[in-house]
């Protein structure tokens, strides 16, 4: 199973109007649901014509990767393996393994290569082990709540 | 010697005394059904105890989510000593050797070791390529001998010198962990099968030497600089099952290791007498 997620664009105008130089750029991924295969995604900017047949961590446009060590299938009884939102004042226990993930790709190189783009766009091309996409969890393989762009100087 | 603190060194030739006392103790602890057993603390990763802290839970939140390496640190800890405990069922020239978890440089050796391979050792069965994964209590119950699938993963490549060099000089917790994380998230894709899945990995021995390179290169991290760095509200957070604190995970030496590339013992001294100055003159 192979998917693309496209992110964007997002306006890179002030980032390159201070000048394009930042110390360090990370991606940040919020939320991502590892009840899931694991999978590897590639990470790619600006680049409208990547695919599923194409992506490689050789294209010019490619920025990085990241890869989820995924929970697959549950193994408990009903309710085993779901998340309540729910806090209780006196639960201090540790959160359920299955609260969504973050993940950060340090992405430096890749957007410095952009000095004279006006905007970003994201495209992950995510897959997993073709023996395990028959996963019976709803919705996509990759599923997140949230990608930024974060920079430092 | 038994007792003192023990060398990790690098998974080797499956015939080195220190891999057959590593792989005599494993399979010694495999054997076993009591909560001594391979069985029980593989089962404390995955199914059924559900111990294991991975990715960072709480977004936003960085200082209650990052018990990435102290979890794992502590629980590579708990197996060690266990093994250590077997000595005492194995042969005396095997028991008399250092027993000590191997760690699997992937970035020098991009495939399974050898000696975690099927047929490596001779045997009817390496106690290293699989064992068998049972946990009757999980719906459904799983028994099965653990497989895997190198390399089959699409996109999913092993870490390699460059970017471990380029991520020890993350001098930033936070970061070094959740990259480090990543390259981690990155083998288990890559090995495939039962590595494959957080709840049956740890049932594949591969697991503990995978997790030994990891931990190795946050001891490597930490004498570059220091093992303080660390944020303070980490430090008496509790790593269940363990008995331990992130504080107790800090020191390796404090857990009774350390990592080295190699370490060979020096042959018995042989007494010899010096000509005495007296005699010399006659």
């Amino acid at each position: 199973m192979i998917e693309l997620h496209t992110f964007g664009p997002i306006d890179l105008g002030e980032l390159n109007g201070a000048g394009g130089a930042v110390a360090r750029a990370d991606l940040e991924l919020y939320g991502i649901d590892h009840f899931r295969p694991s999978y590897t995604a590639l990470v790619f900017f600006n680049d409208a014509a990547v695919t599923a047949r194409n992506a490689s961590a050789r294209r010019r446009s490619y920025a990085g990767s990241f890869s989820i060590f995924g929970h697959a299938e549950c193994l408990g009884d009903e309710g085993h393996c779901a998340v309540s939102a729910e806090t209780r004042r006196f639960d201090t226990r540790p959160s359920h393994p299955l609260t969504r993930a973050f993940k950060r790709v340090v992405v430096t190189a890749a957007l410095a290569r952009l000095r004279s783009a006006r905007t970003l766009t994201v495209t992950l091309v995510v897959a997993c082990d073709p023996a395990t996409d028959d996963y019976e969890a709803d919705g996509p393989l990759f599923d997140c709540r949230g990608v930024q762009l974060t920079t430092f100087g | 010697m038994a007792g003192s603190m023990v060398y990790r060194l690098q998974v080797g030739d499956v015939r080195a005394p220190y891999m057959q006392a590593f792989a005599a103790a494993l399979a010694a602890a495999e054997r076993r059904l009591d909560r001594a057993s391979y069985n029980t603390i593989a089962g404390f990763h995955g199914a059924p105890g559900w111990y294991c802290w991975h990715h960072q839970r709480n977004p936003r939140t960085p200082e209650q989510a990052r018990l990435f390496l102290p979890w794992h640190r502590a629980y590579l800890w708990w197996l060690e000593q266990a093994l250590q405990d077997r000595a005492r069922d194995l042969p005396p020239a095997i028991g008399a050797t250092d027993i000590a978890l191997p760690w699997w440089d992937w970035t020098a050796v991009a495939n399974i070791p050898a000696a975690y391979r099927a047929g490596a050792t001779g045997r009817a069965r390496n106690p290293l390529a699989s064992t068998r994964a049972y946990v009757p209590t999980a719906r459904p119950p799983v028994d099965h001998w653990t497989t895997r699938a190198p390399g089959r993963a699409p996109f999913t490549r092993l870490p390699t010198r460059a970017q471990v060099a380029d991520l020890l000089e993350d001098s930033d917790f936070a970061s070094f962990s959740d990259r480090l994380e990543d390259f981690h998230d990155s083998v288990h894709v890559w090995v495939g099968g039962d590595m494959g899945t957080v709840s049956t990995a740890a049932f594949d021995p591969v697991f503990f030497a995978h997790h030994c390179m990891i931990d190795r290169l946050w001891y490597l991290w930490q004498v570059r600089w220091g093992i303080t760095r660390i944020p303070p509200s980490l430090l008496n957070l509790p790593l269940s099952p363990f008995g331990l604190t992130v504080r107790d995970t800090l020191s390796v030496q404090r857990l009774g290791y350390e990592y080295a590339t190699r370490s060979v013992g020096l042959p018995p001294s042989r007494p010899s007498r010096a000509p005495s100055r007296r005699g010399s003159r006659r």
